[in-house]
């Protein structure tokens, strides 16, 4: 009954007009920082905070949210449409999306993805309204070991999730962890692989290197073999996904919904953790998992849905335990502090209607979402029917301003030019840049978590194998590992993933 | 003839010195123009951090202040990138007009004091315009850690060296250097965890993976209420508004203080006058009751002090952090 009351506390606030139109004004916003590339919630949060101040508390904090969520949005139109994921959370969508795009089921694509997180952002609202203070309780018992261990199994997923040779994923992965220890090391504060130069003292950014990879490699590779190219990126038959994608994209939405509503609660998890591992999930249940990188829908569905569900109950450490789990949720804090609303387990008690009206507002947000993004798909699509010679540099000019805009300084253009060659050469050489990225973001977290666990257990290497959530998941990693071993599955993922 | 000579070599001089008292009457006159006319477009606040963070977020609150009382758009540009020292450098090499200012924080002072190499002068590359705030240092426990007062900590410290583990914001970072410099000061043996920032860290301590951090209230003021974590100690000279609850280091019977001030300055060389003139704008923004009232409420000190004592504020700083570098613990 409280649970009702509770929601019903929540409308009375978030379905007032103004507040409504707060709602919309953030999921536009969110959707269009998210379809232009480089420009992320983060910043254009950050941009907007000072304007919220004179704001009632509640509308502000519904127009933050709206923008976080929406940027999810948004985001997985260019990594759908152009191969040009924004963030890293739609790194994944991109594999899959981009070559429905490919194949003149762009649309199918976009619809689906939106349907996918329009039902993920339904059921992750209800899990934050109905588990809330019980699962940020659960988020305290991971510690450093589980960290490590987490990482370690998302290491090995990376592997398995790679399209072609076990040896080049392998290949990529040990590159990426080698990127991710460029800049200023934690522990001791000694400079790693900077060269000497101040700009690589914070390390490289991740967004330099995935616009470098995906965006400045697909296109030199599209401009490379020009013809092929041509008559790619100009079919786009129907708008809305086909009979059978809803019976494969359904299930695999629902999956990713659970998945990512799971993954978001974990301080330092959030969305781009819960899209790659429900990818590597939607493969792991496939019937046929050779259509994989080859535009399966499921590639799609369960990423998006496991996006935007974890973006949303990322809400949940911060609300109830004041523990931001990224950028954007240290934001929101800062957001509610500034109007005196302070976050914490007292926050249900203190704060019942804001907390409640934000919730719910999510919901409404979620609708507004699905009504202003499947009209735009067809412009969307509209968007890859220009032809590539106007396409291209118009995309190459919004990558450079985004590049300009992270820090102000020309110096990560640079960064992303350089690794627009080494994505060029790996493309030619039939390596796949996923994995790569996927070990540059986790590397340093698995880093960090290694060497802490160590100096807390004083060097003693059992601290992983005596605590039985690490040691579960240490085991799970086993697991993956022999099982890329076998050669039963070798062969069935030689054919998976067989050149065409 | 020769009288008529020296009449004209006496009017020469006298020709010349009004045209030199008329010149620098000129000159004097074109400086305080200068100053007066200042500011007739757009001022650019130099934020060395990322959008979003701390400093950022005084720094728009400040840019909008002086920029309702000189009437210019005053515009934040962050220039983030190894912990703060490339927006500095940037902002020294501007030119020194007074259309670009600076935000420091805390790390202005000890970057270049504790870290390697010189990459700018924190004494002579700037002029200090206001110091803005000072946001005082906490020490909290997880209440598993068996100490109800800072005295039971530090005796429960040195009962066990080694025993208790605090976390940090990663290498020299405000709480690492707080936590450094109050365990030689108390004569305690204690272990740094690295964490990446501020929130892994208070997650930390909440979790009780580590027994001990020295954040600022403000990040931990929420848990401190709900009982979640243990305030034993603020390090400033008086008990913050937001916990007044929990003593002074010197209350609690070890004089230390600490915290993360901000502040702004000018590239070396800005007119005196323009420095006036922007910390004036910004103290009479700062000491209005709002403000006030807004800072206090985040657990700060408000400072608003004038360039001279601004200038002396960072030698001080600039003195206290030499004198820990030459003790060795960095």
């Amino acid at each position: 009954m409280d649970f009702i009351n509770n929601l019903a506390l929540g409308f009375s606030h978030s379905l007032a007009l103004h507040n409504i139109l707060y709602c919309f004004i953030g999921a536009l916003l969110g959707t269009a920082i998210g379809v232009l590339p480089g420009l992320g919630p983060l910043a254009t949060i950050a941009m907007l905070l000072p304007l919220t101040f004179s704001l009632d508390p509640i509308s502000a904090l519904i127009m933050l949210a709206g923008i976080y969520y929406g940027a999810q949005y948004g985001g997985s139109t260019t990594a759908i449409l152009v191969n040009l994921p924004g963030e890293n959370s739609s790194v994944v969508t991109a594999i899959d999306g981009y070559q429905m795009a490919r194949q003149g089921r762009g649309g199918a694509a976009l619809a689906t993805a939106a349907l996918a997180s329009v039902l993920a952002g339904v059921i992750a609202t209800f899990f934050i309204a109905g588990f809330s203070p019980i699962l940020a309780k659960a988020a305290l018992s991971f510690k450093s070991p589980e960290y490590f261990s987490l990482m370690i199994v998302g290491l090995f997923a990376a592997v398995i999730l790679a399209n072609g040779s076990i040896i080049k994923a392998i290949g990529m992965v040990v590159i990426g962890l080698i990127l991710g220890t460029v800049g200023t090391d934690l522990n001791s504060g000694a400079n790693r692989f900077t060269f000497g130069t101040l700009n690589l003292m914070s390390g490289l950014e991740f967004v330099a290197i995935s616009m470098g990879l995906f965006a400045f490699a697909e296109i030199m590779s599209n401009v490379a073999q020009k013809a092929s190219a041509k008559t790619d990126l100009h079919k786009v038959s129907r708008l809305w996904p086909s009979k059978q994608d809803f019976r494969y994209g359904t299930p695999a939405a629902v999956r990713g919904t659970l998945l990512g509503s799971v993954l978001g609660i974990l301080p330092g998890g959030g969305a781009a953790l819960a899209s790659f591992s429900a990818y590597s999930l939607e493969k792991k249940v496939a019937r046929d998992p050779s259509q994989f990188g080859k535009g399966a829908i499921q590639g799609v569905a369960g990423p998006e849905a496991a996006n935007n569900a974890a973006a949303q109950t990322s809400f949940i450490p911060m609300l109830t335990l004041a523990i931001p789990s990224n950028g954007v949720m240290a934001l929101m804090m800062g957001a509610m502090m500034v109007h005196n609303i302070v976050p914490g387990p007292m926050i249900l008690t203190q704060n019942a209607p804001m907390f409640w009206a934000l919730v719910t507002s999510m919901l409404i947000g979620n609708v507004i979402l699905v009504l202003l993004n499947l009209p735009l798909v067809g412009l969307w699509v509209k968007l890859i029917s220009v032809p590539y010679t106007v396409l291209y540099p118009a995309i190459l000019m919004f990558c450079l301003i985004g590049l300009y805009g992270i820090e102000n300084s020309s110096f990560n253009v640079y960064v992303a030019a350089v690794f627009g060659l080494v994505g060029f050469m790996l493309h030619r050489l039939k390596c796949e840049p996923a994995p790569l990225l996927l070990g540059f973001i986790l590397g340093p977290l698995l880093e960090e978590n290694l060497r802490r666990s160590l100096l807390l257990s004083k060097g003693d290497f059992t601290i992983f194998v005596d605590r039985p959530i690490s040691l579960a998941l240490l085991l799970l990693a086993a697991v993956l590992l022999l099982s890329t071993m076998m050669p039963s599955f070798r062969k069935k993922r030689e054919e998976a993933f067989a050149e065409d | 003839m020769v009288r008529g000579k020296s009449g004209e070599i006496a009017m020469l001089k006298k020709y010349l010195a009004s045209a030199a008292i008329g010149m620098m009457a000129l000159g004097l006159g074109a400086s305080a123009s200068l100053a007066q006319t200042y500011p007739d477009r757009p001022i650019t606040l130099v934020v060395p951090f990322a959008a979003g963070g701390g400093t950022d977020i005084q720094a728009r609150k400040v840019a909008d202040g002086i920029s309702k009382a000189l009437g210019q758009p005053v515009v934040v540009e962050n220039k983030p990138g190894a912990g703060s020292l490339i927006g500095v450098q940037y902002a020294a090499q501007q030119k020194p007009d007074g259309y670009t200012l600076l935000m420091m924080s805390s790390s202005y002072v000890t970057n270049v004091v504790l870290g390697e190499g010189k990459p700018y002068d924190p004494a002579a590359d700037f002029e200090p315009v206001t110091m803005v705030s000072i946001s005082p240092t906490a020490l909290v426990a997880h209440p598993s850690v068996k100490a109800e007062t800072l005295q039971e900590f530090i005796d429960l410290a040195k009962a066990e060296p080694g025993l208790i583990n605090y976390g940090t914001f990663g290498d020299r970072s405000q709480p690492h250097l707080s936590a450094v410099l109050f365990g030689a000061e108390a004569g305690l043996e204690m272990n740094a965890i690295p964490y990446n920032g501020g929130g892994p860290a208070v997650t930390a301590v909440v979790s009780g993976e580590v027994d001990m951090l020295m954040p600022t209230i403000m990040l931990v003021q929420p848990h401190v209420e709900s009982g979640a974590l243990r305030a034993l100690a603020i390090a400033s000279s008086v008990r913050s508004p937001l916990a007044p609850e929990v003593p002074t280091f010197a209350e609690a019977g070890f004089p230390f203080e600490m915290g993360t001030w901000f502040g702004i300055a000018a590239p070396a060389g800005t007119d005196p006058e323009i420095v006036k003139k922007v910390s004036e704008a910004a103290i009479g923004f700062l000491t209005t009751d709002e403000m006030r009232k807004e800072i206090e409420g985040e657990g700060s000190v408000l400072l608003a002090l004038d360039p001279a004592k601004t200038k002396a504020f960072i030698a001080d700083e600039i003195e206290r952090w030499t004198k820990v570098k030459e003790l060795g613990l960095f």
